[in-house]
């Protein structure tokens, strides 16, 4: 019987120590039991952070703000052209239907914005799902699921625009797959009408806003690269400005716009600081060049996206001959003509918001400005402006002139519908921004009166939008809900010689309201998810309406 | 020594501190010391005796000392002081109580601790009847002679053993019709009819396929009678092939419905096994490998790596790491058990749903001291150009010259180099060649002729020594063995070297209680290749034309298309390339020590309950070194741009080079520590003779802790004393070219995004095991197992989880019915089972898992990832699994048929790429249903059993059909075309159809142009696809199966094992597979010689297309799949997966022929040396198969064939 004994106390040693022997040890994997937990899973797969935000990098390579370089040297070599990289940038530029699978074939990157923006949401949606099921006090659940929202708004705001049919044209027509939870589902992700992904987009923005002001105030904004109280404002805003609901879009507004803790900057007080954009010599001095998406702009409350993305289609370098003897020619898409000339004289904007070194070949007495210039420049090693494309600079910005932008337009759009007062607020708007971006000797404030009617003053609030606003992802945007208007792109084919009259390039256009105006999806995503229905597309292939 | 004298007590007992004395020589005789071995039980001691006047009680206690064994004895029975004179040599117990009692008849008990003599009184003076001596020599079937063996006349109990020397005598009556009895443990009894011979000489056969053999379950061992499960048990001797240092590989065509697929030629790789087919499309497929009772994990594998590791060209590191069991060395193997049905596997619960194979080790046995040494040499054969269908380099550069005539582009610009007909060609077009020399040049390319194959493989020598020692006694036995083993792969630098030992030793602590110990040590060093380089394939798709030395002997580089990031000359220029130059430079080492104890413990509580423990603990590591050296293009490539010291400091090239100096080295360091604890308790006991119950109870825990580094260094320098320097400052690079200058870090951004990985986990189980087993009248049995998991997984609650395994089986012992007695009938036993089993799905939570991640600085916060979402729809992947066999054994199982008929219906699961709006995680479906049945056969006959002939034939053969059955919501959604023609291996397509089902385009004609056209394409759009293509086949065999054969004759012994495949189909492989985009591949590489016979011109008769020169007709056609006209291919491609390119994979492979002689030399004897066998073989002597393959294996993909091998070997035993 003693053995009997031994066996059952052996037995039951065994058996009691189980719970413990079942307790997961994974020092890295965890099942998310903490706010902290979600916290970190919001940083790490939520955010678009420099490193890992490419689901915008095409946008200023498609939009009317640029333009190819409208001249070649003539030692240009030929085989630059066939360089993927080139090659990459044409495909996006020429508005090519199949782009993403072009662009994979001639190894140019990140051409699917679909499924990086989705990724980036689903990480949101993985947040929101779990946050009820953890553990951590309340303030603390409410900011972080304040910020998912928030995020999962702006995604499905870029999402909808990028392949959604615009809102003003047709809110039931296609949009993109709502998905609001992370979880597997048994459902085919077939497309959302545009006006069901809008009305998600406000209603998380909306509960977003809620919950952070229901945070400590000192907690609703600070400026730890978080989206914050404003950000939310901001978004919901510019979601109410494409939905063309004015009214709220300009009380969205009016809630960034009052905060005591953000305010515009002059950029005459840059100019005098000796920010001239443009460099005393060829050394490569880059202290010349302000960096606008920065906590030192007190514009700015939330910096996102990455330098490295949007640059990657719309600031190439041309380059003359190749390998060691190459030398840096021109921007390959640089700031379109429309754009440059729409620049009144004294607008600071013209100098500081694109670089200007183009050449260093002074014998070519020309000027361009490349497509970038707000986010920071790396030192160039022939003598160019490179974009700083370091995986720890932010791309983009929230900045507090879009706001007042919105109010203008907005308040614009009120006007014209026969809202008197409005009128006055619009151009008290535009009056404020513009006041901070002139040179003082230059500027003259304007007048409600000084418009024709009320047409003038969207047009003039939308012009203002366009300056302000350029190669921050969201011209294209705008082209799209302000009446799709014809866009021609020329590409140089090939170097000419100096002389203008030797120059090749065929011109693409894109008509008043272009399928085109619409990204078809890309291949790998009707793929990999086949209940999605393209958009009509322009057959195979984008042809150029003109060859020369 | 007193005895106890009272009356009353019958017996008395010897002090306990004679026990102690004698394990005490249990354990010397471990060691080797033990003078004399012995057998259990009265007949197998072998006594030896001369004692002069000597007392009884001094007679006994000599025989205690030699045999281990007490003496009880009623002290009224036997005067103890008593004196005798006793000489005798190498008799059994009864001879010496027969020479101690002389004039007594003594009547004794033997059993395994005592001698009781039992009864003595004074022979009977029986009536002298007449009769005769017949005399003669036992042997076994080797010729060894047979000691002790108990000879006895029928009927009476006087019975004689043999002597030392085999030799018996024994008086036999003449009268009546006397029938000698042979007998003795572990052989057959026999029986011999005396009629009048003087000399009977007997052999002596032992006992096998006996019916109270004993199945190996590992964790539990059941008689063969118990068994209701569908298994193969195999003798380690059956399938031994000594050119294979692991038993994985041997078991190939021997086992019904267990597919063995070779899928690497590396030395040290491990095949790919399959039980009754898939029954997950999940993950790992390989059967559970269980040692001793101990299951085997997985190697420690490193997944997900980046650099060296992951480097393309099919550097794979699974390549180089064996399997489970590689460090088992297979001459310690005794046998080998493969469970098949829900009843033999149930008790491994989830695990085993891939099937399982137990292995047995060697024990130490109650023998005489045995040492076997043994010496095996094999070569293996490398390719040669003969195998490859590939062009030679005047086929190569006309080629190029028709096709560059012809018009056709190129994927990228030639380099200018004189070693392509392109490259000469750009030089003379560019002026640097004359014409006369471009000439003379192109004539010499037309000869060069390279054997790649020769230079960069060989005819690899591999070699196994083995030594074993094994002896025992009564109470203890061992088991001693080392080995060594050094396998070459046929590429140059490919080895794999293996030392092992082994011990294990069995102790009767007490009659009721034994332990077993075995402790096993192993260590392997495998070397290989890394950085991309691949020598066979390199070979096989290399250009003959290119020269490898100059004719002063010295490497010849030439130029490859590869470019170095920050400098933009080398894409205009490429980059130097030696292909032995790299080899020197980069390679790959491991080093996998191991070790291992395992604890068995058996106690007997009482007579019907017994309780057992089992305990193993094992200990791994692996150090794995992969390298690419500063020479070496790896370091040029992703580093320099230019070969290192070729530019000065301070040049443009220079400032561009990350990497200046030394080379890359990255490591791995892993450990492994693992336990197992199970405690049973068996009860088996047989009530009012009919009723026999047999139950076990079991608790088992199990943990594995893994941890696994891997890092990498820069500026490495092996030939520097291994010191690393540093690289060059980010901040300082100038790129040369468009490039811009590198990122935050510079290289060491590759160690903080990759580079460094670790991996470190403890996963616990803990397990219930429930096996029941109860036979009615020994005929009928029934057996019902159950088990449960439960593991410290992510989300899997303890609480939440009872989720058992079960299974249930019933099985008839036909036979044995009295009414169905028949002389030639020896085994009729019909059985059916049925189980539940979830899959190895199980190792999946339906919860969703984050990975911590690194901070983010930039952020001031930590970051954390998906690992994998939550999917709430997962359900456990269950297999619902029908066995009916049979098993027929006729004319004393000279002929054993064994028949299984199986379904398994499984609700898969699959790993499913979810689409994009999930972000691009993946997550493990369900919702698929598969059914699998088949049919599986196995048939062995002895048909000459003579004393000099003898022959065995045994076949098996396994058909499988397998069916969709339903298809899951997410594995509905629809398909594209290239789903349909790679075929539902992973992604389930069409209900109704077989599981491997794949599908191909329906090749039309060649057109004018030359290019391939096909039918259907012109289908309305939106067509399905099984309209506009036509379905292949399948790729999954239909059938696999096996025969050998082994016939003897004396001494003289022939093996040969035959593997067969059929029904199954594939592509063939596609001449233009490296014509992307329908441009011409890099003229550096070689091309199939299949291709001089393609198109050339109108008229041509040839099922070859012709190259793509442009023209009307354009290189992509769109199908019909797709509303839009989107879903276009390359019409090569399309050709290569289109039913002109289907062939049967079908083949019958010789795998062995192998001839032994064994005998026992007697000029050897005077040696010690007992017995030699000398062992030739040939391994993979032919193959058959379609002759599309071009005499390739299909299974290796149609580009490689397994060498051919030779084998000698010679085994010694002492």
């Amino acid at each position: 019987m003693k053995k009997i004994h031994a066996i059952t106390a052996l037995v039951a040693l065994v058996l009691g120590a189980c719970g413990e022997f079942l307790e997961p040890k994974s020092p890295t994997e965890v099942t998310p039991a903490t706010v902290e937990h979600l916290d970190e899973l919001l940083l790490g797969v939520a955010y678009p952070r420099p490193d890992n935000a490419y689901f915008n990098c095409l946008l200023d390579a498609v939009s009317d703000d640029v333009s190819g370089a409208g001249f070649h040297e003539g030692a240009v070599n030929t085989s630059f052209y066939d360089d993927g990289d080139v090659q990459a940038v044409k495909i996006a530029y020429t508005w090519q239907p199949d782009y993403s699978r072009l662009i994979q074939t001639v190894g140019g990157k990140h051409a699917d914005m679909y499924s990086s923006a989705y990724r980036f949401l689903a990480g949101a949606n993985a947040v929101i799902d779990r946050l009820d099921g953890v553990k951590g006090p309340a303030d603390e659940k409410h900011l972080v699921l304040a910020q998912a929202l928030t995020l999962r708004a702006y995604y499905y705001l870029h999402l909808v625009n990028l392949f959604g049919v615009p809102y003003n044209v047709d809110p039931d027509g296609p949009g993109v797959p709502l998905k609001v939870t992370s979880d597997v589902e048994t459902r085919p992700m077939t497309r959302n009408t545009v006006r069901e992904v809008y009305e998600q987009i406000v209603a998380d923005l909306v509960e977003a806003v809620r919950l952070f002001k229901m945070l400590p105030e000192e907690r609703q904004f600070r400026k730890n690269y978080r989206v914050n109280l404003p950000a939310a404002q901001h978004l919901l805003a510019r979601a109410y400005l494409y939905m063309e609901r004015w009214s709220e879009a300009e009380a969205a507004a009016a809630g960034v716009i009052a905060r005591a803790d953000l305010s515009l900057l002059n950029l005459e007080d840059l100019i005098n600081a000796g920010y001239t954009n443009r460099r005393a010599s060829a050394s490569n001095d880059t202290r010349k060049y302000y960096n606008f998406i920065s906590h030192d702009n007190p514009e700015c409350y939330w910096l996102s996206g990455s330098a490295d993305a949007m640059s990657l289609y719309a600031s190439h370098i041309i380059m003359r001959a190749t390998g060691a003897n190459a030398t840096n020619c021109a921007y390959l898409l640089q700031a379109s003509p429309a754009l440059l000339e729409s620049f009144e004289p004294g607008d600071a904007r013209a100098l500081l918001y694109m670089v200007s070194d183009v050449y260093t070949n002074t014998a070519i007495n020309r000027t361009g400005h490349g497509a970038f210039g707000k986010y920071p420049i790396a030192t160039g090693d022939r003598n160019n402006l490179v974009p700083a494309a370091n995986s720890t600079v932010f791309g983009q910005a929230l900045r507090l002139a879009e706001p007042y932008l919105i109010r203008a337009e907005a308040c614009a759009m009120l006007y014209k519908q026969g809202d008197a007062a409005a009128g006055a607020k619009a151009v008290e708007a535009l009056n404020t921004l513009r006041a901070k971006r002139f040179v003082a000797a230059s500027y003259v404030p304007l007048t409600l009166a000084g418009f024709a009617d009320a047409d003038a003053l969207v047009a003039k609030a939308r012009e203002e939008r366009r300056k302000e606003l350029c190669f921050e992802g969201l011209r294209w945007f705008d082209q799209r809900r302000q009446g799709m208007k014809r866009v021609e792109h020329r590409w140089y084919t090939g170097p000419g010689t100096t002389t203008a009259t030797d120059i090749h390039y065929e011109t693409y256009v894109l008509d008043d309201n272009d399928p085109g105006f619409t990204f078809p999806l890309p291949h790998g995503v009707l793929e990999d998810n086949t209940y999605l229905v393209q958009v009509p597309v322009v057959g195979v292939e984008r042809a150029p309406a003109s060859v020369q | 020594m007193e005895k106890n004298h009272e009356p009353g007590t019958v017996f008395s007992r010897r002090p306990r501190k004679h026990l102690d004395i004698m394990r005490l020589t249990g354990f010397l005789c471990l060691l080797g010391f033990m003078p004399l071995s012995a057998r259990t039980y009265s007949q197998e001691y072998n006594i030896s005796l001369k004692m002069e006047n000597a007392t009884v009680q001094e007679v006994f206690d000599e025989i205690t000392k030699a045999t281990g064994l007490d003496f009880f004895y009623n002290s009224a029975l036997v005067d103890a002081s008593r004196r005798v004179s006793v000489t005798l040599s190498g008799a059994s117990i009864e001879g010496v109580l027969n020479a101690v009692f002389k004039g007594y008849r003594a009547r004794f008990e033997v059993n395994e601790r005592f001698i009781v003599l039992l009864d003595l009184r004074p022979e009977e003076r029986e009536p002298q009847r007449r009769g005769t001596l017949v005399h003669g020599t036992i042997t076994d079937v080797n010729g060894d002679p047979l000691p002790g063996v108990t000879v006895r006349v029928k009927g009476t109990s006087a019975g004689v053993a043999s002597e030392a020397n085999g030799h018996y005598a024994i008086p036999v009556p003449l009268d009546g019709r006397p029938v000698l009895q042979f007998s003795f443990i572990g052989m057959k009894a026999k029986e011999v009819h005396w009629q009048g011979e003087k000399v009977i000489d007997v052999t002596m056969e032992e006992e096998v396929q006996e019916m109270n053999e004993v199945v190996v379950l590992g964790i539990a061992n059941v008689t063969r009678r118990d068994m209701v499960g569908s298994f193969t048990q195999l003798p380690v001797d059956a399938v031994m092939q000594p050119i294979y240092n692991s038993v994985d590989q041997m078991l190939e065509g021997r086992v019904a419905g267990l597919a063995v697929t070779t899928t690497s030629l590396r030395a040290g790789a491990a095949p790919s096994i399959t039980i009754r087919g898939r029954s997950t499309l999940l993950g790992n497929t390989q059967p559970l490998w269980v040692v001793d009772g101990i299951v085997q994990n997985e190697v420690i594998e490193v997944d997900a790596l980046s650099g060296l590791w992951g480097s393309s060209s099919g550097e794979d590191l699974s390549q180089y790491l064996g399997s489970q069991i590689s460090w088992l060395n297979p001459d310690d193997i005794e046998t080998i058990t493969v469970l098949k049905d829900a009843t033999a596997t149930a008790i491994y619960g989830s695990r085993a749903s891939n099937g399982v194979i137990v292995i047995t080790t060697r024990k130490g046995s109650a023998d005489r001291l045995s040492v076997n040494l043994s010496s095996n040499w094999n070569v293996r054969f490398r390719p040669t150009y003969r195998n490859y269908d590939l062009m030679n380099s005047q086929q190569r550069v006309r080629f190029s010259r028709e096709a560059f005539d012809a018009g056709v582009l190129y994927l990228n610009v030639p380099l200018a180099q004189p070693y392509t007909y392109e490259g000469l060609l750009r030089l003379f077009n560019e002026g640097l060649l004359k014409e006369d020399a471009f000439r003379e040049q192109y004539e010499l390319l037309e000869t060069v002729n390279t054997d790649w194959l020769d230079l960069l493989a060989r005819d690899a020598i591999g070699q196994r020594h083995n030594m074993s020692i094994n002896g025992g006694t009564a109470k203890s036995t061992y088991s001693f063995s080392a080995s060594y083993d050094k396998t070459e792969g046929i590429e140059k630098g490919n080895m794999n070297e293996r030392v092992t030992a082994r011990l294990a030793v069995g102790m009767a602590l007490s009659p009721d209680v034994h332990l077993d110990v075995a402790i096993n040590g192993g260590f392997s060093t495998t070397t290989g290749f890394a950085a991309g380089v691949n020598p066979l394939a390199y070979a096989t798709t290399t250009s003959r034309a290119i020269p490898v030395r100059h004719p002063d002997g010295s490497l010849l580089f030439h130029k490859v298309n590869e470019a170095y990031h920050y400098n933009d000359d080398t894409k205009a220029t490429g980059l130097d390339f030696n292909i032995l130059h790299e080899m020197a430079n980069t390679g790959a080492r491991f080093r996998n020590p191991r070790a291992s104890v395992n604890v068995n413990f058996k106690w007997e509580l009482l007579p019907a309950l017994a309780y057992e423990l089992a305990a193993g603990v094992k200990l791994e590591s692996r150090k794995g070194e992969i390298w690419a050296d500063a020479p070496s293009m790896y370091v040029a490539r992703r580093y320099r741009g230019y070969p290192v010291g070729t530019v000065d400091p301070g040049s443009a090239y220079y400032k561009a080079a990350l990497l200046p100096f030394g080379g890359e080295l990255q490591t791995e360091d892993s450990f492994g520590l693992g336990y197992e604890l199970r405690n049973t308790l068996k009860f088996n006991k047989t009530f009012r003779e009919d009723h026999r119950v047999v139950a076990q109870a079991g608790w088992e825990i199990r943990s594995n802790l893994r941890d696994s580094k891997v890092n990498t260094v820069w500026g490495f320098d092996r030939d520097r004393g291994e010191r690393i320097t540093p690289p060059a400052v980010p901040s300082t690079i100038v790129p040369v070219g468009a490039a811009s200058a590198p990122r935050d870090l510079g290289i060491f951004d590759e160690l903080y995004s990759g580079r460094w990985l670790s991996t470190n986990f403890t996963n616990n189980h803990a397990s219930l095991i429930f096996i029941g087993s109860y036979a009615l009248k020994n005929r009928y049995i029934l057996n019902a197992n159950m088990r449960n998991d439960w593991s410290n997984r992510f989300g899997q609650n303890i609480n939440r989880r009872f989720d058992p395994t079960y299974s249930l089986g019933v099985a008839w012992r036909a036979a044995d019915e009295p009414w169905l007695e028949a002389r030639w009938l020896t085994q009729l036993s019909p059985r059916i089972s049925y189980g539940i089993q979830g899959n190895v799905l199980n190792s999946v939570s339906p919860e969703m898992i984050l990975r911590k991640g690194p901070a983010s600085t930039l952020y001031n916060g930590y970051t954390a990832g998906i690992v994998q979402l939550a999917n709430p729809t997962l359900s456990w992947e269950r297999t619902r699994i029908w066995n009916f066999g049979l098993d027929l054994g006729l004319f004393n199982n000279r002929v054993s048929l064994v028949v299984d008929g199986y379904t398994r219906d499984s609700n898969v699961g699959i790993s499913y790429n979810l689409s994009p709006e999930y972000g691009g995680y993946a997550t493990p479906v369900t919702g698929t249903h598969v059914r699998n049945t088949g049919l599986e056969a196995t048939l062995n006959t002895r048909l000459l059993a003579g004393k000099e002939w003898q022959l065995t034939v045994g076949a098996n053969a396994a058909k499988n059909w397998n069916k969709i059955v339903k298809t899951g919501f997410l594995d509905s959604s629809p398909r594209t075309t290239a789903n349909y023609i790679n075929g539902q291996g992973s992604r389930v397509l069409e209900p109704g159809y077989a599981y491997g089902a794949f599908w191909a385009y329906a090749f039309d004609a060649l057109d004018a142009n030359g290019y391939p056209t096909f039918k259907n394409l012109d289908l309305a759009p939106g067509a399905p696809f099984t309209d506009f293509l036509v379905l292949a086949g399948t790729r999954v065999p239909l059938v696999n199966g096996g025969a050998h054969l082994r016939l003897s004759y004396k001494n003289l012994a022939l093996y040969t094992l035959f593997s067969v495949s059929l029904g199954g189909k594939e592509f063939l492989p596609n001449p233009y597979d490296t014509f992307s985009y329908g441009l011409i591949p890099s003229p550096t590489a070689n091309l199939p010689a299949e291709l001089t016979r393609r198109w050339k011109k109108p008229g041509d008769v040839t099922d070859i297309p012709g190259l793509y020169t442009g023209g009307e007709a354009p290189l992509f056609l769109a199908d019909p799949s797709e509303l839009d006209g989107s879903s276009t291919a390359d019409r090569y491609l399309m050709w290569g997966h289109s039913d002109a390119r289907v062939a049967s994979t079908s083949t019958l492979k010789c795998k062995v022929l192998q001839l032994t002689w064994s005998g026992r030399p007697a000029c050897l004897a005077a040696l010690g040396v007992k017995s030699v066998s000398v062992n030739a073989s040939v391994n993979n002597l032919f193959l058959l198969a379609n002759e599309r393959w071009n005499g390739m294996d299909p299974a290796l993909g149609g580009r490689y064939i397994e060498p051919r091998s030779f084998n000698a070997g010679l085994n010694i035993g002492f």
